[in-house]
């Protein structure tokens, strides 16, 4: 059976194939890890569950997910706040909350909850703008 | 820290504009205010400059910058406090001073005053804050 460790390498992989990010050491803390120039990067928190199907053995692994993605606005650089969140944040948006997006071909993962942000969501600490975006994956036995 | 005293002085003079030119009215550091000749009046000294670093996430920096400006004058009470009203409106007009950082603001004022004496120190501490 897959594995909710070998999900998340997968969801790992098609984020890193898809997007100029790179992946943080730490997903919890946000200190560990530092941010220059027009640095972008993300993390993912992950959190799994087994369901069991009434009618049948079959264990139904899931896996939910938050991730965080972070960009640096470089100021020196003629960066602006507005032009991050118009012009870089907003179409990573669109296309992670694209269904399609978590649908990754040669796995067994499916949707249970589609991907989904708030507006408290979006925030800026320093130079960085980060957004979430959560989902829920079952992995098929 | 020197470029924001500098700017600090630009602003200063542009509020005041008697302060006599060059380091006759204006000059960074600090000397004795009760021995400037009268031709060196109004005169500011931008002094005391201090720092403090915030962490942030991603280990950047909030640094709050301080110091003080001293403007000397033989003058009455109400002119020196139209001198610090004016450096401070000039400074809230500019608030990055150009371009240098994010904000900056006149975060305590004061008139310190001498018994028998008519010449007067009108004291600003001015903040600015800029993330790195």
């Amino acid at each position: 059976m897959p594995t909710i460790s070998g999900a998340l390498a997968q969801v790992c992989t098609k984020i890193e194939a898809t997007f100029p990010f790179t992946r943080l050491s730490s997903c919890l803390r946000r200190d560990l890890d530092p941010m220059t120039g027009t640095a972008k990067t993300y993390s993912v928190i992950p959190v799994g569950t087994i369901d069991e199907r009434s009618d049948s053995n079959q264990e139904f692994r899931r896996l939910y997910l938050k991730l965080d993605v972070h960009q640096r606005i470089n100021e020196a650089g003629g960066d602006t706040e507005e032009a991050i969140i118009e012009d870089n944040c907003l179409s990573y948006i669109e296309t992670l909350l694209d269904p399609d997006f978590w649908r990754i071909p040669g796995t067994t993962l499916h949707l249970v909850e589609y991907p989904s942000m708030s507006i408290s969501d979006l925030t800026r600490v320093g130079n960085v703008v980060s957004f979430s975006v959560t989902v829920a994956l079952a992995i098929a036995p | 820290m020197g470029a924001i005293m500098d700017a600090l002085i630009v602003e200063a003079r542009d509020g005041v504009p008697t302060i006599p030119s060059s380091t006759r009215g204006a000059e960074r550091g600090v000397r004795i205010g009760e021995e400037l000749a009268t031709s060196e009046l109004p005169h500011l000294f931008v002094h005391s400059p201090a720092e403090t670093i915030e962490l942030l996430d991603f280990q950047q920096e909030r640094r709050t910058f301080v110091c003080t400006l001293d403007l000397w004058a033989d003058a009455t009470q109400e002119v020196v406090a139209g001198y610090l009203d004016a450096i401070r409106d000039q400074i809230a007009a500019n608030r990055t001073l150009g371009g240098l950082v994010d904000y900056s603001t006149v975060s305590a004022r004061q008139i310190f005053e001498f018994a028998g004496k008519d010449r007067r120190v009108g004291r600003l501490e001015v903040t600015a804050v800029e993330d790195v």
